[in-house]
C-alpha cells in the first residue's frame, strides 16, 4: 500500500506506431467510467427500492488532460491531428510507482480546445473519448 | 517516409510484444536503438528528436538541423522521464537522474541537494 506521486508520471500517445510521451502537461484525469445497467424494476418488485439489472457491457469513459500549449510542439500537434483528421488514437499512462505501472487505451473521438489570458501561459485542455476499457491494472 | 529511431521507444501494448524484435529491461518491452519505421507521420518523430529520418522524403518534411534534432532528443528525453520543467537544468548538468518512488532526487554525476544550491544562492 502506498500513496503514489504524481511527479514522474508519463502520458503518451501513438505518433507514428509506437507511443511517445506528450510534452507539457500540467494535470490528467480519467472519469465517466462504469459499468453500464438498466431499471429491471417491476410492478411486482417487493419494497420501494428500485432494481438495477447489468446489461454486461461497460462504458470507458473519457480521458482528459491539461497542457502548456506550444502550436509548433511535434507531439502537440499529433492531438490536434485527431481533430482535422479524425482516426482512433493509441495511449497509455505511465505511473510513478515502484513498478512504473502502464496503463493504455485507445481514443475514439477528441476534443480540444486553448485559451490565452494575460496573467498565465497559453494553456490546452484535451478530453479523449475512450473506445474500450483503460488497460486497469489487476 | 522513413525514420530511425535514436532512443529506445516503450511499447506497453501486449499485442506488439515481439520477444525477437523488441528489447525487454526490467518487464518493459522497448523498440530498440536503430528500428526503422515507415509511416506517413515519421517526420514528426525527427522534429522530436526521437528519430533520425531514414530516406530524402522523410529528412525534407521534417527540415530539422541535426542541432535541433539533437536539443528536441534532450528535452523528449527529460519528458519520458518524467522530469519537473524547474528541474530541466539539473538534469541536463548531470545532478540527478530522475526521481525514486517516493518523488526524492536521484542523485547524478554531479548531484547537489536543490537546497545546498538555494544556501549558495
Amino acid at each position: 500500500m502506498s500513496k503514489i506521486r504524481v511527479k514522474g508520471s508519463v502520458l503518451s500517445m501513438g505518433i507514428t506506431t509506437t507511443l511517445v510521451a506528450v510534452a507539457q502537461v500540467i494535470e490528467f484525469g480519467v472519469d465517466g467510467a462504469e459499468s453500464e445497467t438498466f431499471d429491471s424494476t417491476t410492478i411486482d418488485t417487493s419494497g420501494a427500492g428500485k432494481e438495477y439489472g447489468l446489461t454486461g457491457y461497460s462504458e470507458g469513459g473519457s480521458l482528459t488532460f491539461g497542457c502548456f500549449w506550444d502550436p509548433v510542439l511535434a507531439s502537440q500537434q499529433s492531438v490536434t491531428d485527431l481533430v482535422t483528421t479524425p482516426a482512433t488514437s493509441s495511449w497509455s499512462l505511465t505511473f510513478a510507482d515502484a513498478a512504473t505501472t502502464v496503463s493504455t487505451f485507445s481514443g475514439a473521438g477528441v476534443g480540444f480546445g486553448f485559451t490565452g489570458a494575460m496573467n498565465d501561459g497559453l494553456k490546452a485542455d484535451v478530453s479523449i473519448k475512450l473506445t474500450g476499457l483503460f488497460a486497469y491494472p489487476t | 517516409m522513413r525514420c530511425k529511431y535514436l532512443i529506445a521507444v516503450l511499447e506497453p501494448r501486449p499485442e506488439f510484444h515481439d520477444d525477437e524484435r523488441l528489447e525487454v529491461v526490467d518487464g518493459h518491452h522497448y523498440w530498440p536503438i536503430g528500428t526503422v519505421e515507415d509511416h506517413p507521420k515519421a517526420y514528426r518523430l525527427v522534429r522530436m528528436g526521437i528519430a533520425e529520418p531514414d530516406d530524402d522524403e522523410c529528412r525534407l518534411v521534417a527540415a530539422v538541423s541535426t542541432q535541433d534534432m539533437k536539443a528536441a532528443g534532450k528535452q523528449y528525453e527529460m519528458v519520458s522521464k518524467g522530469i519537473e520543467p524547474d528541474d530541466y537544468q539539473r538534469y541536463l548538468d548531470g545532478e540527478i537522474l530522475g526521481y525514486d518512488t517516493a518523488g526524492n532526487d536521484l542523485p547524478g554525476p554531479n548531484w547537489k541537494r536543490k537546497e545546498d544550491e538555494d544556501d549558495e544562492e
